[in-house]
């Protein structure tokens, strides 16, 4: 049971107050023409999940604002380095990181 | 034949029966029997005052067992309690106080304990090697359930009970600075270090008392005996009002974050008010483990014999219940243990035959002690046989050997006795720590797993930690809580108190770890020496395990069943590793243990359900116009949390004459049904046209204010999620409705793109689902019944969406035609919906529910969200693709539906089924069967979505999903109803322009 943050309203509750959203700064594939996306890359952005183990930008919903922001959290120790709004640029991540 | 009994007389001024009155006899019945205990008995020892050393029967093989240990480690005194009307099965009897009145039953056993019929199933021993449902009772094949049965009757723990208790549970939250788990000397010392510097602190153990097993031990702190020292120092913890202190409460669960559950024991009746369990959930900015460890059995052949019990438990019993294990005993230990419980049973009378110590060479302090108070002591001996009587029902000789052989054979003895008393030496109970995910390392030296690498925030202290002498205990205690209170108050550099004590009690040398014994063990003795005493996992079956390939601690667990029962392994991890060592040549520090999961010990399902159960299992949401319509039908149907009226019958009607009666008058004059429901997002900004052209399959982009359009909501792989009306009511000023069941999901997709892909559009989406109610009024009449309210006629006036009033109040009016007929949505604000409802209901409108509509729109052929999509289909599919637009250059789902899978020509397609005969209504989910005549399984091409029976076709309908469906218009499929099979034609959906 996380114990989270929000960047945005500041108030911090368990896990249950927020949505987990999936990976953060994933962005829909786009190319010169926005009528095609090659089946590959669509297949990649569709089923491809980076699901790394160590440190992971994800995005979460809080409920008590309505707002999305993005979590740094270790997926093995689920220590949370830092959370942010989006749009505001990734702090960097713990020292010693990979 | 009883043996004699087994309670201590009575010698005031010894260490023998601290915690028991003799003053109280206790009546309570035993597998039948009327048994006499006393006040602070558990069910183990007054079982064992009256001299009845078979507790159960063991889980596999049946064998006769005693009981084991002396608290949650006990693997094989499991007993099924009925007191104060609750029936509980599975608790340790060494966890049970026994109360007046209360009956006890054994289990695993028929008809009785001493003759069990099952007992016979150790001598199928061979046929049941480890994962022997691989292997035996596979030929013939068709007996297999027959097999299945026995083997299901044969196996199991207990009998549930077979009412609901009518029990409350409870949970509470707290927020502590520091958590100590287990009550014991180290878990003391760190609460009060923790305490003294002004910390929060929960101290939470396990039994009902603190103090651990201090009191198995001689000494002195202070000057003070152990335990008036403990005493004195947690009545000092309990004054202060930073402290805290549970017991009944152990922890068992850690989690991240300082997150840990309790599961605290409430003593007493439970009633209405009281309730029987508490579930604390706690949140701990520091986390101290102090849990104490577990002593190790000793593992040779027949060890699970009644009367062989741990060393520690047995001196235990004897000290707080004045309970001998026997008359006639003999020590086996590999460390200094053994000596101090023959010391205990030589001064209560006992007569120690021989003290039995594994180590070739012992020199401490204990052992000292025990040669100089006349004990009998046999070193490098190791014990290679039991014998016993009445088929293992009791014991009455321990033959022993010298472990070191150097020419000839071994030396035997042949010693008679009653009781074995063993000691391993001590496996840290350190499992919390696993819950974490971190691996304890094995510590060779202590022969056990031992916490190394620690998250932060976290520390173990005393024999969890592998430290066994008192005054290692203590210090680590402190030193814990002092490190706790240094990180908490870290920047605040105010000296911390240091607390420390002149503790006196004697050093063990730590017990050297052993195996399988004796060294030589032939096969035959290795299969009755038990490493699992809960689920009668032996050396032999290990060994087993080891020879068919199976090497990791995680595979050999899996296959032996090793450490899976209700003990959850507490007295086999260690033994295990070693004999695995030994067995696979892997050396033993590369022997991962099994993952530790929560729970510590079994809980009940009702204090982790606490009071979400019955009506508080779910919120429950209804319409601002339940009240008025509660007296008119109960009949309800659940969307999510939304509780909707089915249908309103009418007297004598049934559910199904209602909704045909209903559906009727829709289609002849007029109904009227609450949709409030339904979610409502307003789409504002000047850049809501083009928000809206990304999330929708559909164009928005060129609707004129006053328009409204049916939307497709697509997933980015271009399947169908929602449906709903999308109506321009201003320039940048849009609505889009949808489904109830979705109105939540939808919201968070909206949002979720919204903000987390376009942030840069100028738009905000406001929920407004819960700020309007909504009706649906539909049939003929609808739009004459509208324009004789006033503001009705303007709000009809030539456009698909308006705002306006409606009878004085707010208003919106938005068409549309999902249930056949002509049809308008009626939205206003929610605290006007009881007068509007009322007056559209004397317009005489006919009320009708969410079955109603259901039967409605399949007759129009209108697909569902959830019935015709789950997640799978594309508006394609569903011959729908007139809404995805064939301009947008971009929108969700757009380069999904041009994947080639999606495209491809067999796909399954909605088409509509008139089943020939009228009276067949197939259940949705029934299957397109293509080879009907051939044996099962037989080949389908698709499902039914939908069916019901139509009042206006006067038949059955349904839509159905089949691959290549409009190709087969007009031909016929066969599914299977009530086991026939049956035709039915294909058709378009919809069946209306086939009425009568």
């Amino acid at each position: 049971m996380l114990l989270l943050t929000c960047p945005v309203c500041t108030i911090s509750a368990d896990e249950h107050a927020f949505t987990c959203g999936g990976d953060a700064h994933v962005t829909r594939p786009q190319s010169l023409d926005p009528s095609y996306v090659s089946p590959e890359r669509l297949g990649e952005y569709l089923n491809l999940v980076p699901s790394a183990r160590g440190w992971c930008r994800e995005q979460w919903l809080c409920h008590g604002c309505n707002s999305w922001f993005v979590l740094l959290r270790h997926s093995e120790t689920n220590e949370i380095a830092s959370a942010y709004r989006i749009g505001d640029a990734p702090p960097a991540l713990p020292e010693g990181a990979a | 034949m009883k043996a004699p009994p087994h309670r201590i007389k009575d010698q005031p001024g010894t260490r023998f029966g601290r915690l028991i009155d003799r003053s109280q006899p206790l009546d309570f019945r035993f597998d039948g029997r009327r048994l006499t205990g006393v006040a602070g008995d558990t069910v183990a020892s007054a079982l064992l005052a009256n001299g009845l050393k078979i507790a159960g029967r063991s889980f596999k093989l049946h064998r006769p067992r005693g009981t084991l240990g002396i608290g949650a480690e006990e693997p094989n005194a499991l007993v099924t309690v009925e007191e104060a009307g609750h029936r509980t099965p599975n608790l340790r009897a060494t966890m049970v106080s026994v109360t007046p009145g209360m009956v006890v039953e054994s289990q695993n056993r028929w008809p009785s304990l001493r003759r069990d019929i099952a007992g016979f199933t150790n001598l199928m021993k061979p046929l049941l090697p480890p994962g022997f449902y691989y292997k035996t009772f596979k030929w013939p094949a068709k007996l297999w359930p027959f097999y299945e049965r026995l083997i299901r009757k044969a196996g199991g723990l207990g009998r549930a009970p077979a009412t609901a208790p009518d029990d409350r549970y409870e949970h509470v939250h707290l927020h502590v600075d520091v958590l100590v788990a287990g009550g014991g000397l180290a878990g003391i010392c760190a609460a009060e270090a923790a305490a003294a510097e002004g910390l929060t602190v929960l101290l939470a153990e396990e039994t009902s008392r603190l103090g651990g097993i201090a009191d198995g031990y001689d000494g002195s702190i202070d000057g003070l005996f152990l335990l008036d020292w403990i005493r004195a120092r947690v009545a000092a913890l309990a004054a202060l009002p930073n402290v805290h202190i549970l017991t009944q409460a152990p922890v068992v669960a850690l989690h991240e974050h300082g997150y840990s559950w309790l599961v605290e024991k409430l003593s007493g009746p439970s009633g209405p008010d009281v309730p029987r369990e508490r579930l604390w959930k706690v949140r701990a900015r520091e986390t101290v483990v102090a849990t104490g460890a577990h002593e190790k059995p000793l593992v040779f052949p027949d060890n699970d014999r009644p009367g062989i019990m741990l060393a520690t438990a047995a001196r235990l019993n004897l000290r707080r219940y004045a309970v001998a294990p026997g008359q006639h005993a003999v020590v086996v230990t590999s460390g200094d243990e053994g000596y101090r419980t023959a010391l205990d049973l030589n001064a209560a009378g006992v007569d120690v035959e021989l003290v039995v110590d594994l180590r070739l060479r012992p020199d401490s302090p204990m052992v000292d002690i025990g040669k100089a108070m006349g004990l009998r002591v046999s070193h490098g001996s190791a014990p290679v046989a039991v014998g016993s009587i009445w088929g293992g029902a009791s014991i009455d000789s321990v033959t022993v050997a010298n472990r070191l052989v150097i020419e000839g054979p071994a030396l035997k003895r042949e010693i008679f006795c009653d009781t074995v008393l063993m000691s391993g030496g001590w496996s840290p109970a350190a499992q919390l720590i696993g819950n974490l995910g971190t691996r304890l390392p094995f510590d060779a030296a202590l022969g056990a797993y031992r916490p190394g690498d620690l998250p932060a925030g976290v520390h173990v202290v005393g024999a969890a930690n592998g430290a066994f002498n008192a005054a290692d205990v203590a210090a680590q205690g402190w030193q814990a809580g002092e490190a706790a209170a240094l990180r908490l108050k870290a920047g605040k550099k105010s000296p911390l108190n240091r607390i420390a004590a002149d503790i006196d009690v004697t050093r063990d040398d730590p017990a050297e770890p052993v195996g399988m014994l004796p060294d030589t063990a032939r096969r035959s003795e290795e299969a009755r020496a038990f490493v699992d005493f809960h689920n009668d996992v032996t050396v032999g079956d290990l060994r087993i395990a080891v020879r068919e390939g199976y090497r990791d601690a995680e595979h050999v667990k899996r296959y032996t069943a090793l450490g899976l029962g209700p003990d959850q392994g507490k007295t086999t991890h260690a033994n295990a590793a070693v004999v695995l060592a030994k067995l696979t040549g892997i050396d033993i520090e590369r022997q991962p243990h099994v993952t530790f999961r929560p729970p510590w010990t079994p809980i009940s399902f009702g204090v982790i359900a606490g009071p979400r159960q019955g009506r508080g299992f779910r919120p429950i949401r209804r319409s601002p116009i339940e009240t008025l319509i509660a007296g008119e039908t109960s009949l309800r149907d659940s969307s999510e949390l939304w509780q909707r009226p089915s249908c309103y019958p009418q007297v004598g009607e049934g559910e199904e004459e209602a909704v045909r009666r209903e559906a009727r008058m829709v289609r002849s004059n007029v109904g009227v049904m609450d949709v409030s429901t339904l979610g409502k997002f307003l789409m504002a900004g000047s850049d809501a046209a083009r928000f809206l052209d990304l999330i929708l399959s559909t164009d928005v982009g060129d609707m004129l204010p006053g328009a409204a359009r049916y939307a497709l909501l697509l997933d980015d792989g271009g399947f169908v999620i929602d449906d709903g009306v999308v109506a321009c009511l201003a320039p940048n000023r849009y609505l889009l409705t949808t489904t109830t069941a979705r109105a939540e999901k939808t919201r968070a997709h909206l949002e979720r793109w919204r903000q987390t892909e376009w942030p840069g559009l100028d738009v905000h989406v406001i929920d407004e689902t819960e700020r309007w109610g909504q009706f649906l009024l539909s049939g003929p009449q609808a739009r004459e019944v509208l324009e004789t309210i006033e503001g009705g006629a303007e709000l009809l006036a030539g456009r698909s969406v308006a705002e306006g009033l409606l009878a004085n109040s707010p208003a919106r009016v938005l068409r549309t035609r999902y249930t056949g007929e002509r049809s308008f949505e009626i939205a206003v604000p929610t605290g006007r919906t009881p007068a509007l409802w009322s007056l559209l209901r004397e317009k005489g409108a006919t009320p009708f529910g969410l079955q109603t509509l259901e039967r409605l729109r399949l007759e129009a052929g209108h697909i569902a969200i959830g019935h015709e999509t789950d997640g799978t289909v594309t508006p394609f599919d569903l011959g729908l693709g007139h809404l995805v637009s064939a301009q947008k250059a971009d929108f969700i789902g757009k380069h999904g539906l041009m994947r080639a899978d999606l495209t491809r020509a067999k796909r399954k397609q909605l088409v509509g089924l008139i089943p020939e005969d009228a009276t067949v209504v197939p259940a949705p989910g029934t299957q397109i069967v293509e080879t009907p005549a051939a044996s099962p399984p037989r080949r389908t091409s698709g499902h039914i979505t939908s069916s019901g029976f139509s009042p206006a076709a006067g038949r059955a309908v349904a839509l159905a999903l089949i691959a290549n469906g409009r190709s087969r218009i007009g031909k016929t499929v066969t599914f299977f109803h009530a086991g026939e099979a049956r035709q039915a034609q294909v058709t378009e959906p919809g069946f209306l322009k086939a009425r009568p």
